[in-house]
């Protein structure tokens, strides 16, 4: 508790409570590159399981290297809050929960791009019923990571470590 | 008056009742950033291949993602409907949900000139292709705005006074 208190007290995390801007370009940025990274990751896992059989499986890797690259965004903004209330978010078991959920659908989703996103492999990739589970599980995994993170605003019992010192 | 009719609706049917219970607004929070997702991860990624990433995908056949982004829309209508009549006050006079109604509409309004002006003709375009150019320019307005409704969203919820952002405020 006390080194979240120091790091509450560091100027960086103090220019992101207090600036203006610093708060308010996590939060936005955070906002739209998880839209991306979640939004490209869903509708991924929507054609494993069936909609818009047209698309061809092996080209749906397509949109991955933008996915990554929001990601990145939203590492960085998500770090950047985590900076400013770092207890907040620490102490609450659902920050973690959260962060777990988001690790294991982007290794689901690792896996997907080294097996059926291949674009040397001629004709149609085949979904087996593992595919679709893995990809159901990804769904639910993502929705949770959703609700993980609004409720995180509404379920943390301390907002600063420092108000104890 | 308006404000009146809002709680008056919330109040008969129910929701105001659940959104002031324990954990009713963050559901309906929830319920509103996946319908967001969807929306971006379908019509946005869409707009997106007309201006050219993931070239290779047929547009005609990406588009079939199109009813789940629809259907996003939906959960956020709803759910969006859900907080402006529990607490009307707290976004009627809020420019961060005046901006985002605004750049809604306008969204609105670029679909129903795309769908009619341009999209037989993406429909048709090599898949190797971008989509032509009418079309490009209102995929790129579409991007805008649907950002300008997510940053607008999430400005409605932001405590402190809007004049570090909202020029028109002063």
């Amino acid at each position: 508790m006390y080194l979240l208190a120091r790091i509450e007290e560091t100027a960086f995390s103090t220019w992101i409570r207090e600036s203006g801007w610093g708060f308010f370009t996590s939060l936005t940025l955070h906002s739209l590159a998880l839209a991306l990274v979640v939004g490209i990751n869903l509708a991924t896992n929507f054609r494993l399981l069936g909609v818009a059989k047209g698309i061809p499986i092996r080209l749906m890797g397509r949109f991955l290297p933008l996915m990554w690259f929001a990601l990145v965004v939203v590492v960085i903004s998500g770090t950047a809050l985590l900076i400013a209330y770092p207890a907040k978010a620490l102490t609450n078991i659902l920050f973690y929960l959260k962060i777990s959920a988001i690790i294991a659908a982007l290794m689901i989703t690792r896996h997907f791009s080294r097996t059926l996103f291949n674009e040397a492999v001629t004709g149609e990739v085949a979904v087996d019923y593992r595919v679709k589970t893995l990809a159901a599980i990804a769904l639910i995994l993502w929705i949770s990571s959703i609700g993980a993170g609004r409720f995180l605003a509404y379920t943390n019992s301390i907002l600063l470590a420092s108000s104890f010192y | 008056m308006i404000i009146d009719v809002l709680l008056w609706f919330s109040h008969s049917t129910g929701i105001y009742e659940f959104m002031n219970s324990a954990w009713g607004w963050p559901i309906a929070e929830s319920v509103h950033f996946l319908g967001m997702c969807l929306l971006i991860g379908t019509v946005g990624v869409f707009d997106l291949r007309m201006l050219g990433v993931g070239s290779g995908i047929p547009m005609a056949e990406l588009h079939k993602l199109v009813p789940i982004g629809v259907f996003g829309f939906l959960l956020n209508f709803t759910s969006g409907v859900m907080f402006l009549t529990s607490a009307p006050d707290q976004y009627l006079y809020n420019p961060a949900f005046q901006t985002k109604i605004l750049f809604m509409l306008l969204a609105g309004l670029n679909m129903m000139v795309f769908y009619r002006r341009a999209m037989a003709e993406v429909k048709t375009t090599n898949s190797l292709l971008k989509a032509p150019a009418n079309a490009r320019v209102m995929a790129i307005v579409s991007l805008c705005c649907w950002a300008t409704v997510i940053i607008g969203g999430r400005l409605i919820t932001y405590y402190r006074p809007p004049y570090h952002w909202c020029w028109w405020c002063l």
